[in-house]
């Protein structure tokens, strides 16, 4: 009786502190689902995480976040180009086609998305954010030999559209 | 008016799957396996147990979510590679990725530092106006989808098709109207429908026709309301005696089907055309959905078109296809060579099902047999179900849909060829997609596994200056150019005999063989690849082979494959570069024929009378104009070809707005 005592006085701590540790790392909770499906979970998962409507969003509206989100990196692009160029206007050229294609991504692929995923016919939304990542890769190319001042906003625009692509990807 | 009976699948595979039912079965057998000795044991000994289960259970559970990631990653990569879609790969030619074209990866799908290798394409204006279609049916200009509704009606084949008024991406989708007298020569009109309903403001989209005995039309079509549901609506000709159908009536009554319990509000979509149910007076319809990953079709029964029952069950439901967009049903003769009308059933006929997968963007189709009674459709073949055997058209292709052309008896197919190019180049010029040449569709008597399809003979009315190629011998690794002139619309058939002997001879070749992980056909191989290169200029920096690759195994058994190899089709690195393909069923003592239809960045290839079709697109930056150049080839190792074509010019057909409207 004294053995049964010392031990379950004992264990029912450990398994409380065991399953505190273990359990929510395993939490399955639909953001974190998601991002794992992504190319990138930490980018998907921190940008989820920080928009308050996340929480009780389903796929489709977690995608939506992620093409809002799309929209904000692409307008405040077309801001930092502004400015580059008057600073650095030996860049000229690569930039002001920069500029062109962060344009193309609000005016087309932004919109085809959120319309594809407002409407529900996914597949749409899948193809425009698979081509912004492309356009996005492409605003940095422009700059062959000269190094590239907004090379961080490309990599977040053309990974932030991957993602979104793989969040519809579920949908479909 | 709606129905609201819930459906119910008797069982749905889908929710057998749960996360750990093998740990927790173990888990069990593991607990009860030791209380049956712990009886004797003290209570410490089997708290002890439970918990370190409990503890190994919960870290098990989490490493096993972990290696979720990889086999999902796994899984969109082979997705993604059987689809268009961006890629980077390090290969010369296939780095940048091209929003509908290259395969890519997830784990290739990284940004890339700048670099010298990625030129982005400047496209010219030439390249770009080139690359519009001479004789297929396309809108002006802006984008195109789905064909919708055809029907024949005094005198005058219809069309209608998704449409953009504003852009050549997809959004604000219309209803797009033509005519034609024969299918192939064709007159735009206004807008049949434009979305200014409650049930239809965020979307006219895809429905079909049923023409009722006596004449009367009916459309079912798809309506995104203005709280973003998915339901069917009614419309019908304001005026049928008007042969071009002009004005259109949306039932006020609207919607006449909304999705039902246990259907989400967005996974209802695409009705087809009606046919008559047994007991002759009422009509059913079908339409495709999805349960989790199932994809399934529905059917509803109706007397007026406007009020409907969800009939119990599923006419069919195949697990882990998805959703099933633009289903289609209808039935084939097997002794006839004529089409059917929509409601024909019983001996003499079997029933093609077809639904367009969601997933993958492909259209699949299977041979069966329906029970009407029992609201079923059984495949032939289960292993060649709806979804995981049969493709309409192995290349891009998409949303087809038939109708039955009561003039001429012929099941009419019509399907959407969607761009494999940039958005950005489909901005630059104006323009996005273009329907296929009009195919009928009969049962493949000989093989009697597959529908048979053949370009309408109307596209022959296009034909001019035959062009006649006989025996010609192609020993391995040869090309002979074929000096027609203007190599961009042209009609072609060609045949191709391989030497029996050798073809005997060789043992064992490319078992495994497959078009789309081939590498085209820059791939040697002892029996293939042979063909033809359209397309191509007259140094083949560009080229698109279209072509025949025999595979053999050890037993002796060949096999056939038709590819379409657009890997070097274009030095522009941002358009789609897959090669398509399948296998062929080839008879005893059948030649090889396949029969091309050229037409700018458009090819629609047939092997074997229509055994297997492959529409490709192909956006050349050289081989355009009077540089696109068309050889026969013969790419094989060890055996020699002989090949004879007839090749003709194709004309323009000449498709404008109906004049004096």
């Amino acid at each position: 009786m004294r053995a049964t005592h010392a031990i379950s006085s004992k264990t029912l701590p450990c398994a409380i502190l065991v399953l505190a540790i273990f359990v929510p790392l395993s939490s399955c909770d639909l953001i974190h689902s998601t991002c794992r499906k992504t190319p990138n979970f930490q980018l998907c998962a921190s940008i989820l995480r920080s928009n308050p409507k996340s929480g009780s969003a389903d796929v489709r509206g977690l995608g939506l976040i992620m093409v809002g989100s799309l929209e904000s990196k692409a307008t405040s692009a077309l801001h930092t180009i502004k400015q580059l160029l008057r600073t650095k206007p030996h860049l000229k050229i690569p930039l002001i086609e920069c500029s062109k294609k962060y344009s193309f991504i609000l005016k087309y692929d932004v919109t085809e998305a959120y319309e594809a995923l407002r409407l529900g016919d996914p597949k749409f939304g899948e193809e425009s954010m698979n081509d912004s990542a492309m356009v996005a890769q492409e605003c940095e190319d422009g700059f062959k030999r000269f190094p590239c001042p907004i090379t961080s906003v490309n990599k977040d625009a053309h990974d932030i559209s991957a993602v979104a692509a793989a969040i519809i990807r579920l949908l479909l | 008016m709606a129905a609201n009976r819930s459906l119910t699948l008797p069982y749905d595979p889908e929710l057998a799957v749960s996360d750990a039912p093998l740990l927790e079965q173990s888990d069990q057998a593991e607990v009860s396996g030791s209380s049956g000795q712990s009886r004797q044991r003290p209570v410490k000994v089997l708290a002890g147990i439970f918990l370190s289960s409990l503890f190994l259970l919960t870290l098990i559970w989490t490493l096993f979510q972990g290696q979720e990631e990889p086999r999902d990653q796994a899984q969109m990569i082979n997705a993604n590679l059987n689809k268009s879609s961006p890629s980077s790969s390090v290969s010369p030619y296939s780095l940048i990725p091209a929003s509908r074209g290259v395969p890519q990866g997830v784990s290739e799908k990284t940004f890339r530092g700048v670099s010298d290798a990625n030129d982005i394409y400047p496209w010219t204006n030439a390249m770009l106006s080139w690359q519009r279609t001479s004789y297929h049916f396309q809108p002006e200009k802006h984008w195109m989808n789905d064909p919708n509704g055809p029907l024949f009606h005094m005198g005058w084949y219809h069309l209608f098709y998704q449409y953009n008024p504003d852009s050549a991406i997809w959004g604000n989708i219309t209803w797009g109207h033509a005519v034609s007298r024969d299918l192939i020569h064709w007159l735009y009109l206004p807008f049949a429908m434009v979305p200014d309903r409650p049930f239809d403001v965020n979307g006219v989209w895809t429905g079909s026709a049923t023409i009722l005995p006596g004449g009367k039309i009916v459309m079912l079509y798809t309506g995104d309301t203005d709280d973003l549901v998915q339901v069917q609506n009614l419309a019908y000709p304001a005026n049928l005696s008007d042969p071009l159908l002009l004005d259109w009536i949306k039932y006020p009554g609207n919607p006449v089907m909304i999705p039902p319990p246990g259907i989400g509000k967005k996974d209802f979509r695409d009705p087809t055309t009606a046919w008559l149910a047994p007991d002759g007076t009422k009509w059913l319809v079908t339409l495709g959905s999805k349960i989790n990953k199932t994809g399934i079709a529905m059917v509803y029964e109706t007397s007026d078109f406007k009020g409907y029952r969800l009939l119990d069950g599923v006419l069919h439901a195949v697990p882990h296809t998805g959703m099933w967009e633009c289903v289609d049903f209808y039935p084939v003769s097997t002794a006839g060579d004529n089409g059917l009308d929509t409601s024909a059933n019983g001996p003499g006929t079997k029933h093609v099902l077809k639904a367009s997968l969601d997933d993958n963007k492909h259209d699949y189709y299977a041979l069966g047999t329906y029970d009407p009674n029992n609201n079923k459709w059984t495949p032939d073949d289960p292993e060649l179900d709806v979804g995981i055997g049969l493709r309409l058209d192995y290349g891009k292709y998409y949303a087809s849909k038939t109708f039955y052309d009561q003039k001429k008896k012929r099941r009419i197919l019509w399907g959407w060829i969607g761009e494999t190019d940039s958005e950005a180049a489909d901005l630059m010029k104006g323009w996005a997609s273009v329907q296929t040449i009009p195919r009928t569709v009969v049962f493949d008597k000989k093989t009697g596994t597959n529908i048979l399809q053949w370009p309408v003979e109307e596209a022959e009315s296009l034909r001019f200056n035959a062009t006649e190629f006989d025996t010609v011998k192609l020993e391995p690794g040869s090309i002979a150019p074929l000096n027609i002139g203007s190599a961009t619309q042209l009609d072609i058939i060609a045949s191709f005999e391989v030497d029996r002997e050798a073809l005997e001879a060789t043992v064992e070749a490319d078992v495994g063989y497959n078009c789309t992980t081939s590498g085209g056909a820059a791939s040697r191989g002892k029996l293939g690849p042979f063909g033809l290169l359209v397309l191509a200029d007259g140094s083949l920096s560009e080229l698109t082979p279209v072509y025949f690759y025999i595979s053999k195994s050890t037993d002796g058994s060949a096999e056939t494959h038709f590819c379409s190899d657009e890997s070097r089709s274009s030095k522009a690195p941002d358009v789609g570069k897959l090669v398509y393909g399948s296998t062929v069923p080839v008879l005893d003592g059948e030649k090889l024929s396949a029969r091309l239809l050229v037409d700018h960045s458009v090819v629609e290839s047939f092997a074997q009378g229509g055994r297997r079709v492959i529409s490709s697109r192909v956006y050349p930056t050289k081989a355009i104009y009077g540089a696109a150049r068309l050889f026969l080839f013969n790419n094989a190792t060890g055996v020699s070809v002989t090949a004879s074509a007839k090749i003709w010019h194709m004309q323009s057909a000449d498709i404008r707005t109906f004049p004096d409207l």
